[in-house]
């Protein structure tokens, strides 16, 4: 087991008390209401909801092994060609790789 | 048997229930900078439906608020003005137009047109184009197919098996049984609804957008392209429609660029679901 760890994006209604913020949190008006490395707490997720924050991004222990992530890159490869079967404008082709990156990012 | 013309599809409006009245306000309130909270909360107290229908959205598990809701103007505090305002359109719309059939399900409908309505918002907070009318537009984009389904289920599922068939996009399969597609029949809706004219173009064009000239289009158009691509709402059969080359370049879209917004798009998403259950 190593000690990694995985980025995620989540509504403040799903973070668990314990979870590491990865980046600071921004109010609706621009000023920074939690700084980054903050530990969260429960009293925290309820000032997110009350200034409305939509997401948060934190860092959570990562279990995968080599082999899990490869798998789940393979199926992520085949479900973005699914998805966008069939012929397009260049800018549909943009999105698809847009979409692409972001999923093989989010996995890592 | 032949399906029911677009010229008199009109006819079949009446058989839908109306639009809510606060439904109809919340949309004009939207379009004029002098509408203030209390007119528009005691609206919403008009309709009882509505209220208890926002306080559960309100207290359920998504918003983590810990005080109990129980009343419009509590929730307008603690949940801000935009989100008590995109709850009661999308609860009032969802409870009021629940058909449910083999093959058609107006909850998936609904479910898609949240992700559409979630992605044009986020498109024109980017762009500085107005978000709430790009929320209504994606809500309401797919309400032709609602229609055609109350005119000739039998139809519309005939159209949607040769979709699944014929892997074909769903507005050509409906085109070869109908004539005509969703978006020419929410033309048709929109209209009798009297929606503002830029609804009912975004309702009309959001599949082809070219020669509208007119944001709103655009951002739906780009909204739901970008609801498929993300997957958002399990859709069966999901395929990205084609992506108008002119409407990204109207509102000067860079997608690496806003590939930033994409984790939270899908956070929201995810909270509407919650909120409405759906």
């Amino acid at each position: 087991m190593t000690n990694k760890q995985r980025i995620m994006c989540l509504a403040p209604a799903r973070a668990a008390p314990g979870m590491v913020l990865d980046k600071p949190v921004y109010d609706r008006e621009g000023a920074v209401l939690l700084t980054a490395e903050t530990v969260l707490d429960p009293a925290m997720f309820e000032q997110m909801i009350r200034r409305g924050v939509k997401a948060i991004l934190v860092r959570v222990p990562d279990n995968r092994d080599e082999e899990t992530i490869a798998r789940e890159l393979v199926d992520i490869r085949a479900r973005i060609e699914t998805i966008f079967r069939g012929p397009g404008s260049a800018a549909r082709s943009e999105l698809r790789d847009a979409v692409l990156d972001y999923r093989i990012e989010s996995s890592r | 048997m032949t399906a029911p013309a677009l010229d008199r599809l009109v006819g079949y409006a009446d058989a839908l229930p109306s639009l809510p009245e606060v439904v109809t306000y919340l949309v004009r309130a939207l379009r004029d900078e002098n509408a203030d909270l209390e007119t528009l909360t005691q609206h919403i107290n008009s309709d009882p439906a509505i209220v208890a229908r926002l306080l559960a959205a309100a207290n359920s598990a998504s918003t983590g608020v810990s005080k109990r809701v129980q009343s419009v103007g509590q929730a307008f505090m603690l949940l801000g003005a935009d989100r008590v305002v995109n709850i009661i359109l999308a609860s009032s719309l969802i409870y009021r137009y629940d058909e449910r059939a083999s093959g058609f399900s107006a909850p998936l409908l609904w479910r898609h047109s949240i992700g559409v309505a979630i992605c044009a918002r986020a498109l024109a907070e980017q762009a500085g184009i107005n978000p709430e009318l790009a929320f209504i537009g994606g809500l309401l984009h797919d309400i032709g197919r609602l229609l055609m389904y109350t005119a000739s289920p039998g139809h519309v599922l005939k159209a949607l098996d040769r979709r699944q068939h014929d892997d074909i996009p769903l507005i050509a399969a409906e085109r070869a049984v109908f004539g005509y597609d969703h978006c020419d029949a929410g033309r048709v809706l929109a209209s009798a609804w009297k929606l503002s004219p830029d609804i009912v173009d975004a309702i009309a064009a959001h599949h082809e957008p070219d020669g509208y000239g007119n944001e709103i289009c655009d951002l739906v158009h780009i909204g739901e392209c970008l609801c498929h691509a993300l997957d958002l709402g399990e859709l069966q059969n999901n395929r990205v429609p084609d992506l108008s080359e002119l409407a990204c370049a109207h509102l000067g879209l860079s997608w690496p660029k806003f590939a930033s917004r994409f984790a939270e798009i899908e956070a929201r998403f995810d909270d509407f679901r919650l909120a409405l259950g759906l």
